[in-house]
């Protein structure tokens, strides 16, 4: 393999496409002179990420290609810049020109004007998407609307993923807060320690792959940088193995000091605790990976269980390397994107998939009867499954919201500690369980506190390196994230109380699993405070502005409302947006959480009222404010309305999940029937097919909504809508413990009642 | 595969341990492809590997799980040792480190294993005789001191890694005849399988302990 390298002629080969941007270390990378014609075919094709690299032109070779490099006979490089190995990817069908030409450009709109074009769009995307993906920690830098999450769904454009990923995870902003800081650390000697191993490893990353091939060349140079500095950067953790194919994926695809950033974005905040010593992290995640398994796919659960196959034994290299040396490469490329977007409940979809559609089927259970015979097939995962496009799909199609995942991390978090009682819990773990967005704190509510928090871990590492980041450099959506925060719960205390309240409660899907949370939160809490008085007095000049402003165009709204259906629909998604925020307002510490039952019996009549009549939701509350700011922003152009809800369709399933705590399936069909104008939308909507649907409770939503389907079509939409976050409410009241199944239906029945009445106006105008 | 004749009489658990970079995934693939692997990933987790051989005239099929060096790991690979009648404890020979922190392996290995579970010592790397750290004869008496089975090799040029393998497994054989080895013990790391042709009723997760129904 050296001889290869040694051989190489640099000049003249163009950047794998993937990483065509930023060209960094690639020019003067060894790569194989054999090879050097073809790569560059694929450079210039490869631009528009569609090379018609002519395939028969490896044809013959490809079977060839043992597991072995050497003595190998050679291929031309792939378009990921693989020359053999297991995941040398074969040239296959590639995107049509002018539609990989047209994410390009979309892309490229998206990334030059990323701050505007987030900030333009900051509120209705925060309001849309909170339950959502924007409950992970990487929104509390970056915030992307729903139309990035979607389009990261679709895969970023190789041309552009280098930059895109950086913008994705905020380690763009790390690096800008952070100048020359790498340059120091990388002029460090580091501990020897570290030193010692990540030398060890060097050789050992994608060894078939171009950038990787030569001994001591500028891709193993540069890995030993990042990996280096990472360790001087954290020296409580080190340098842990798995970081190395992680660290490897980066700079296939940015510039040593952009893939460092990325690497601490990666390690400290999506996977936070899974390279420390101990790896509590990856042995909880495997416990919430089996509670998920259970109601996924039963009987591979069943089967795993009854094997005692540990969820340990087999995604531990799954997580820890973000299945980067699992799956082909085109897949492991497709799920970084929307993992850096959505951050690590795509890793669990990922398992989820992969397991599903590995052990699934009852034949090949058979086919296991023992631990190694299972451990063996997880090994060798069928490549059908893992194909890029059905892997995608299977992925968005899962349905997995943020707090499914808290409510089983929180599960599995009590096991561990019962199980460990000595241990205090994970350091890492208690922190990436609020910062992932697992532990319901996570929820983008609190993001003031996250900050604050992430300020003292970083601290702890290396003189508040992120910490100034967050502080200095950071972006102003997070000072307008808080301050937004700030203005909702003045409101509240303002006199939207009520409103606010009682969407508070409602909003949360177990009274034992808040308040274990609570007591968890309770520190955070208090940290957040004095921050809040911060930006007070700033907070106060915005809020008046907004709230002018918003009362304008809310009447304007309240007109336009009701007359389409469209727009009802609309509404009704972001009517469903208070579900998770109210866990926000707890998190404010503006409110606890008896006052506030206390107030919503008091104002419950007035609530309800309130909601049959959407424009009174003007009076103050947040819930309301927030419902009538959607509402303008849908109201806008045509096509930025049509934009939205396409954009939001995933968000709206997703929050349906949270509210259901469960994958739910109902609203999705409803919505499906309703809806097939937008491409986007549709494909969202059409991605769940009633065979998503593996279990009791999701056949018990099945059957709500198609009972629901039978009356009218608004009527349903209205009472969907409204029941959510009212009778959620009622419930709590009633019985301070939100049980899902045995309710639902009364409640749905009782709004619906209401619905009709109100919505008799609206019918008249559509 | 469960209803196909089993050519094999007993399956055997095997796992190797030892400091990172020793060669543990080297020395596997050494035994299992016959090949030096020359940029062997490193392993996260556990990796595994089959080989079936042949122990007096036994066709016995190994079952090797392969696991991550990383001390860090250690929290992990910990639940790979349930169940093994084979442990190779692999140092290198070339750095003095790994062979120190040997009794720590070891103790894992006794704690985590049966006690009936056969241990081999290897130390690896012989063939860079230049840079030896570790002399042969420290190595023996820790080998001799602790009860263990112990070679020199090399997963580089194969040498002694088959007679490290087969040395294993014929222990655990003559353990079995000897019935110090007891087949139905939970965890014996042993799994008797007839040679004979067999229905699908081995569905079961604890095949070795029905060996009774068609032996």
């Amino acid at each position: 393999m050296t001889s290869h390298s040694q051989t190489s002629s640099p000049t003249g080969i163009k950047p794998i496409p993937a990483v065509h941007e930023l060209s960094v270390s690639r020019d003067t990378l060894g790569t194989c002179t054999s090879i050097t014609d073809t790569v560059e075919l694929e450079g210039s094709t490869n631009t528009l990420g569609s090379s018609d690299v002519d395939s028969e032109m490896n044809g013959g070779m490809v079977g060839a290609m043992g597991e072995d490099w050497e003595g190998s006979p050679m291929k031309k490089v792939d378009r990921y810049g693989f020359m053999g190995g297991s995941q040398y990817t074969e040239d296959g069908p590639n995107l049509p020109v002018e539609v990989a030409r047209q994410r390009e450009l979309k892309w490229l709109d998206m990334l030059n004007n990323w701050d505007r074009w987030m900030s333009k769009r900051f509120k209705k995307v925060r309001d849309n998407d909170i339950s959502d993906s924007s409950t992970h920690p990487i929104w509390r830098t970056v915030k992307p609307h729903p139309k990035v999450k979607q389009r990261c769904r679709k895969g970023i454009p190789a041309s552009l993923r280098g930059r895109a990923w950086q913008y994705l995870s905020g380690s763009k902003k790390y690096m800008e807060a952070n100048p020359g800081k790498f340059d120091e650390m990388d002029k460090m000697a580091g501990d020897p320690v570290w030193v010692e191993v990540i030398e060890k490893d060097l050789h050992r990353q994608f060894p078939f792959h171009e950038m990787f091939c030569a001994r001591g060349g500028h891709g193993q140079q540069d890995l030993y940088r990042i990996l280096k500095a990472y360790s001087i950067y954290n020296p409580v953790d080190g340098y842990c193995q798995a970081q190395a194919p992680v660290a490897a994926v980066l700079l296939m695809h940015m510039p040593a000091e952009q893939a460092f950033w990325a690497l601490v974005a990666i390690c400290e905040k999506y996977m936070s605790g899974y390279y420390s010593s101990g790896l509590e992290a990856v042995q909880i995640d495997g416990m919430v990976l089996n509670g998920l398994l259970k109601k996924a796919v039963p009987n591979a659960y069943k089967h795993l269980n009854k094997l005692k196959v540990e969820p340990i034994l087999y995604m531990t290299e799954w997580f820890m390397c973000l299945f980067s040396r699992t799956l082909p490469w085109s897949s492991v490329l497709r799920v970084w994107d929307m993992f850096l977007c959505e951050g690590v409940k795509i890793i669990f979809k990922v398992a989820i998939v992969l397991l599903k559609n590995t052990l699934g089927q009852p034949a090949v259970l058979r086919e296991c009867p023992g631990l190694y015979e299972t451990m063996e097939k997880l090994r060798n995962i069928p490549p059908e499954v893992m194909k890029e496009e059905y892997l995608s799909r299977e992925i968005v199609e899962l349905k997995l919201g943020e707090q499914d995942l808290a409510r089983e991390h929180n599960i599995q978090l009590e096991k561990w500690r019962a199980m460990h009682p000595n241990d205090s819990l994970p350091r890492s773990r208690a922190k990436a369980a609020k910062q992932n967005g697992r532990g319901p704190d996570g929820l983008d509510n609190d993001s003031e506190t996250q900050s604050q928090r992430t300020e003292s871990e970083f601290g702890r590492n290396e003189e508040g390196a992120i910490g100034g980041s967050e502080q200095n450099g950071t972006l102003e959506k997070d000072s307008k994230k808080d301050k937004k925060k700030k203005k909702d719960s003045k409101k509240n205390k303002k006199g939207g109380n009520e409103d606010a309240d009682s969407v508070s409660t409602v909003s949360l899907p177990e009274e034992g699993w808040k308040g274990k949370w609570k007591k968890d939160s309770k520190k955070e809490k208090d940290e957040a405070e004095p921050e809040d008085g911060r930006i007070a007095a700033e907070e106060e000049e915005r809020l008046q502005e907004d709230e002018k402003s918003n009362s304008k165009k809310d009447k304007k709204k309240d007109k336009k409302e009701k007359k389409s259906k469209k727009d009802e629909e609309v509404v009704s998604i972001n009517e469903e947006t208070p579900v998770p925020q109210d866990t926000q307002t707890v998190e404010d510490g503006t409110a606890s959480f008896k006052k506030k039952k206390d107030k919503k019996e008091k104002k419950l009549k007035k609530d309800a009222d309130s909601l049959s009549q959407e424009d009174q939701g003007s009076e103050g509350g947040r819930f309301s404010l927030r419902k009538k700011k959607d509402k303008k922003a849908k109201k806008g152009k045509k096509d930025e309305d049509s934009d939205s809800r396409s954009g939001m369709s995933p968000t709206h399933q997703e929050k349906q999940d949270t509210e259901g705590g469960r994958f739910s399936l109902r609203k999705k069909k409803d919505k499906k029937d309703k809806k097939a104008e937008d491409t986007d939308s549709r494909s969202e909507a059409s991605s769940i097919p009633p065979e998503t649907v593996q279990e009791g409770r999701f056949s018990l939503k099945k059957k709500k909504s198609t009972k629901e389907k039978k009356g009218k079509k608004e009527e349903d939409t209205d009472s969907r809508s409204r029941a959510s976050p009212v009778p959620s409410e009622d419930q709590v009241l009633e019985d301070g413990k939100f049980s899902l199944k045995g309710k639902k239906k009364e409640k749905k029945r009782r709004w619906s009642k209401k619905d009709k009445e109100s919505q008799e106006s609206g019918d008249h105008l559509s | 595969m469960a209803a196909g004749p089993y050519n094999y009489s007993y399956i055997f658990k095997y796992i190797i341990i030892g400091d990172m970079g020793v060669g543990k995934s080297c020395l596997l693939h050494q035994f299992t492809e016959k090949k030096f692997m020359a940029d062997c990933p490193h392993t996260i987790g556990v990796e595994f590997g089959t080989r079936i051989i042949e122990v007096s005239g036994q066709k016995i099929k190994l079952q090797i799980w392969d696991t991550a060096g990383q001390e860090r790991f250690r929290a992990v690979t910990r639940s790979y040792y349930r169940g093994a009648a084979g442990a190779l404890m692999v140092y290198d020979i070339t750095r003095r480190s790994t062979y120190n922190h040997l009794s720590s392996w070891l103790t894992d290995a006794r704690n985590l294993t049966n006690p009936n579970t056969v241990i081999f010592l290897i130390g690896n790397k012989c063939d860079l005789e230049a840079q030896r750290d570790v002399t042969y004869e420290e190595a023996k008496q820790f080998a001799d001191e602790n009860g263990l089975l112990f070679l020199e090799a090399s997963a580089k040029t194969g040498e002694n890694v088959e007679e490290a393998f087969l040395d294993t497994a014929r222990k655990i054989y003559q353990n079995i005849q000897d019935g110090s080895l007891d087949l139905n013990a939970a965890e014996s790391g042993v799994q008797h399988k007839p040679s004979s042709p067999r229905g699908t009723q081995l569905s079961n997760d604890q095949p070795a302990n029905k060996e009774g129904c068609a032996c």
